[in-house]
């Protein structure tokens, strides 16, 4: 297919809406990120960190899969593997295999990893107010990527910055282009690394809890705008976060992670309609409802999350897990599949399936 | 009453007290700083027993051996008078360690208590006393270093004081900051309410919070003084001929004696970049502990902070309970 | 930022007058003995009386010092005791040469300094790190006089090379004066290069270790622009004020350096005059210095909000 307009890709099966306003689905066959068997760890004093621990996924084009967990359980770590911006003297990447489109992405050279970085695959940050340079103008941070990438002229590159400030309705872009970052406000902060994410057209996008630190408000709208860019260009995108309302509303697959493994893995409305994993199912158990009586007490889960640097053998959650069993603190569970698109690692789970 | 807030502040943190802390911390993690610490323990010690490990008298000449390269029985060489070099090294070690303790001593003294009157009066007063400040820290410092010998006089303790009041005023800026900082504070603000009249509250509350910059502020200044002591003594100025400084046994008359004799140019400096490298490192590394902990190493910090306000509204109880009784 | 530099100008009217305060007070506060001194050492005049009257102790301290104030503004400072000739004059002079000594000796210390600083910071815990911070703590600790007396020294007696007794201007003969500069600047500014070189370190690991350094990474960008684009500018602002702060220090040490190596800078001038007891000379040379760096601040001030986007955007 020819593309209509410069710089700008057309994916074959994009979506479009059809007469009754109803979206035609996006091919999903098309793998874009296999992530298999990922470990990183980190070498320090009290020993090795796991912070990611085996873990596996897929997302395949135009997806937005979530990855949930609670803080500290290694799914930013995770997200940073995939660009391989891993600091070096504590950190590695020990193991495992990423794909993305067919192309190794451990075995590349460090030079050909920068030539994907921003372009093919691009990240958001959690912090809006750090993330961005304080001394350069963000006209200038957004139209670096693309001469870098695009071979842009300085000239085009500006002109297309703004484009992509207007793109993600920053009001009054051609001025605001010439701003710093102080004197935007947090959203509008954000606004703008969604601008130079995106601004290359990457085939993956890793978002890194990007609303955790905005008002309530300002998420709904950014989220709802990173839905539609995202459509729009046929990005996959890596929703990482530690809230389950977002997934819910917003991705389509999501994995559970807890102590640098994922435990679960299924469509959205399955997790949420028939969780397996005795962490998912607390998980969302602990959520607290409006349509629940003023009595109920809140529910959480007994006990805390192990220290990554001393994981308990067998399964990471057994000693919090009301249905543990002696095979649980022995071995590690297996990730397997349960039903359509959906995985547990669990041992109990295994049992009463059967 | 103290002793129940201290026990509280330990019981909360759990650890001793921080100055033992911060040692331990220095010896295990700072190579580098512990071994500038020993270096200037070595010179103490060489600065104490001085009299006993020299040859020679400082000031004993012998005029048959003017000027004779390092050898067997003059170690390091003599000078232009006869006196033998190592002997006046190591008398000249304790003049160096005692100036420069004390110059140091007189700054962190100055800059605390200039720090806290202007930082905790504030108002017209503050304002007027930091543009003084202000203008000295404009001041030439040697010069006006050379100017305060001239006036006051050449005598050790002059040296001292002069150095002391030279880069005691510009450091009481870094206390003050800490003094605004701290009268800021929840717990001197209850202080305060509870009928404490300024000087409680300055001896109380301020002053401790204040120790650690002061620590940092003599650590910094301490390499310095030995250093500037060093060159008003070169130019002339400073401590008098009887007593024998590094800086005035490379100044003075040496310098046209040390074309035929360099071995006079070598010794007194290299003990002094010792000393100051010394200095230096001890005072980088006890600054990068304490810091951390004066910033504010979360909990630690918290806990104590919350251990003064328990001890604060303790107070405030037995206060009410009495205008009950 | 308009409000910022006006501030500051208002600030500096009474710094500026406390400074001249400074500098008057110094003939004042010369113990009777010194100026007995004078008398006897120099002959400065018939006799006490007279000596007095010259240096305008006779009158009282608030006369004399509106008297001094108001010559000074009409950049009158009065005359040399020992040299009778103008002290603005011999100040200004002077002080020609001590700047371009600590304008080289600056420039030496930056171009050294920050590059050493920043390929430290980058290749953090490596030999060249820990080579380097060897280096910069060896010339922050050894005395700038043992450095340049040791130098004259070996010079001296291996290159048969002395300070040479006249100075060459620049505006003659450029070459030949900056080789008369060169050794005695370089070893003025080694101690600040010392001290550029750490604080520059040090603001480089605190910058690189920032989010937005990590952003940076994120887009693919290589090292050397990330380093030169991005960390660079946030690093170098505060240490372009610490070297404000250090200016000062420069025209003060470089007292030292000039007489070490012969320069007539107003040091050196400001040394003859102590030990000729020519305290009117003195006082002139001490508000004459002050000033001076009254401005350089304000100029330091001034770039460092015009540098910083969040001061001068606000």
């Amino acid at each position: 297919m020819k593309n209509r307009m410069p710089g700008l890709r057309f994916s074959p099966k994009e979506s479009s809406r059809t007469k009754l306003g109803r979206e035609k689905p996006i091919n999903r066959k098309r793998r874009i990120l296999h992530v298999k068997d990922l470990k990183t760890y980190f070498y320090g004093t009290e020993g090795i960190t796991k912070a990611v621990d085996g873990i596996s996924y897929e997302i395949n084009e135009g997806e937005i899969v979530g990855l949930v967990g609670e803080s500290g359980c290694g799914k930013s770590v995770s997200g940073l593997s995939l660009l391989r911006l891993i600091p070096n003297p504590p950190g590695r990447i020990v193991g495992g295999e990423l794909i993305f489109e067919s192309v190794y992405l451990l075995r590349i050279s460090e030079k050909q990893m920068r030539a994907l970085r921003g372009n093919k695959i691009a990240m958001i940050f959690q912090e809006p107010m750090t993330s961005l340079n304080p001394s350069l103008t963000i006209g200038r941070q957004i139209s670096e990527a693309l001469e870098l990438h695009q071979n842009m002229s300085k000239k085009a590159a500006w002109r297309e910055s703004i484009r992509l400030l207007e793109l993600v309705r920053l009001p009054n872009a051609e001025q605001r282009a010439d701003d710093y970052p102080h004197q935007l406000s947090g959203g509008m902060r954000q606004r703008v690394m969604i601008a130079m994410a995106l601004s290359c057209k990457p085939r993956l996008l890793i978002a890194d809890e990007p609303t955790t630190a905005l008002d309530v408000t300002i998420q709904a709208q950014l989220l709802e705008e990173l839905k539609g860019l995202s459509t729009r260009f046929g990005t996959a995108v890596l929703l990482i976060t530690h809230n389950l309302g977002i997934i819910a509303r917003y991705a389509q697959r999501v994995n559970v992670m807890y102590a640098g493994r994922i435990v679960e893995a299924a469509k959205v409305e399955d997790l949420y309609t028939a969780p397996r994993h005795p962490y998912t199912i607390q998980l969302i158990a602990s959520v607290p409802r409006l349509d629940r009586s003023d009595r109920t007490k809140l529910s959480t889960i007994e006990g805390a999350p192990p220290p990554l640097f001393n994981l308990p053998k067998g399964c990471a959650f057994h000693p919090r897990c009301s249905y543990a069993i002696n095979k649980c603190r022995e071995e590690r569970p297996k990730f397997l599949s349960v039903g359509k698109d959906h995985y547990v690692a669990c041992w109990v789970d295994m049992e009463k399936g059967k | 009453m103290a002793e129940k807030n201290r026990k509280i502040e330990q019981s909360i943190v759990g650890h001793k007290h921080w100055f033992i802390e911060a040692i331990i911390r220095l010896v295990q993690e700072k190579h580098l700083a512990t071994f500038g610490a020993i270096i200037i323990l070595l010179m103490g010690f060489v600065a104490i027993f001085g009299d006993l490990i020299a040859p020679y008298g400082m000031n004993e000449t012998h005029f048959e051996a003017v000027l004779q390269p390092p050898g067997a029985s003059w170690l390091l060489g003599t000078d232009s008078l006869g006196r033998d070099i190592l002997s006046r090294c190591i008398i000249g070690t304790r003049i160096t360690l005692f100036v420069g303790l004390g110059a140091t001593a007189l700054v962190a003294m100055i800059a605390v208590s200039i720090g806290i009157v202007s930082g905790y009066i504030g108002g017209r007063f503050d304002i007027f006393l930091q543009r003084f400040v202000d203008a000295w820290m404009c001041l030439p410092p040697l010069i006006i270093l050379l100017i305060m010998s001239a006036i006051l006089g050449p005598s050790m303790l002059n040296a001292i004081v002069a150095i002391g009041v030279l880069l005691g005023i510009p450091d009481s800026r870094i206390v003050r900051s800490q003094v605004l900082m701290v009268k800021e504070e929840q717990y001197v603000q209850a202080a305060v309410a509870c009928g404490c009249n300024d000087l409680q509250v300055i001896i109380m509350h301020i002053v401790p919070n204040v120790v650690p910059t002061a620590i940092i502020v003599a650590t910094m200044e301490f390499g310095y003084c030995i250093l500037i002591e060093a060159t008003i003594s070169f130019l002339g100025f400073g401590v008098p001929p009887p007593y024998p400084t590094w800086g005035g046994m490379l100044g003075g008359t040496s310098l046209y004696h040390m074309t035929s004799a360099p071995w006079l140019s070598v010794w007194p400096g290299l003990l002094l970049a010792a000393a100051v490298f010394g200095a230096n490192m001890f005072g980088d590394g006890i600054r990068d502990i304490l810091d951390p902990q004066l910033r504010g190493s979360g909990s630690a910090r918290s806990a104590l902070k919350a251990a003064r306000i328990k001890g604060i509204f303790w107070r405030l109880k037995t206060i009410l309970k009495k205008k009950e009784n | 930022m308009r409000a910022y530099v006006i501030k500051r100008l208002l600030i500096l009217i009474p710094t500026i007058l406390i400074l001249s305060m400074l500098a008057f007070s110094i003939i004042r506060l010369i113990p009777g003995s010194a100026v007995e001194l004078m008398l006897e050492e120099h002959g400065y005049a018939e006799n006490i009386a007279e000596l007095k009257h010259v240096l305008g102790l006779d009158k009282p301290i608030f006369t004399q010092y509106i008297d001094w104030l108001w010559r000074a503004l009409h950049a009158d400072l009065g005359v040399s005791l020992w040299s009778k000739l103008s002290i603005i004059q011999l100040g200004w002079a002077a002080f020609l040469v001590t700047f371009e000594l600590s304008v080289l000796a600056l420039f030496f210390s930056i171009f050294f300094g920050i590059p050493l600083g920043v390929f430290s910071a980058v290749r953090q815990d490596t030999i060249v790190d820990y080579l380097a911070r060897s280096v910069a703590i060896a010339s922050l600790s050894a005395p700038t006089f043992w450095l340049g007396t040791l130098c004259v020294v070996f010079f001296s007696i291996y290159l048969k090379w002395t300070p040479p007794p006249i100075l060459t201007s620049f505006f003659h003969d450029p070459l030949t004066n900056l080789s008369q500069y060169i050794i005695p600047s370089v070893i003025l500014g080694l101690v600040f290069a010392g001290s550029t070189m750490r604080m520059s370190r040090t603001m480089m690991l605190e910058v690189m270790r920032q989010d937005y350094i990590r952003t940076a990474w994120a887009k693919g960008l290589r090292e050397g622009i990330i380093v030169s684009r991005h960390a660079m500018r946030n690093a170098l602002i505060p240490v372009i004020s610490v070297i404000g702060i250090n200016f000062p220090k420069l025209l003060g040490g470089a007292v030292v350096v000039e007489s070490i190596f012969n320069l007539p800078g107003i040091g050196r001038l400001a040394l003859n005059s102590l030990n000729n007891r020519d305290y009117p000379l003195v006082s002139g040379i001490v508000l004459f210095l002050g000033v001076i760096v009254v401005f350089v601040n304000l100029i330091v001030d001034i770039s460092y909000s015009y540098l910083d986007p969040k001061i001068r955007y606000r």
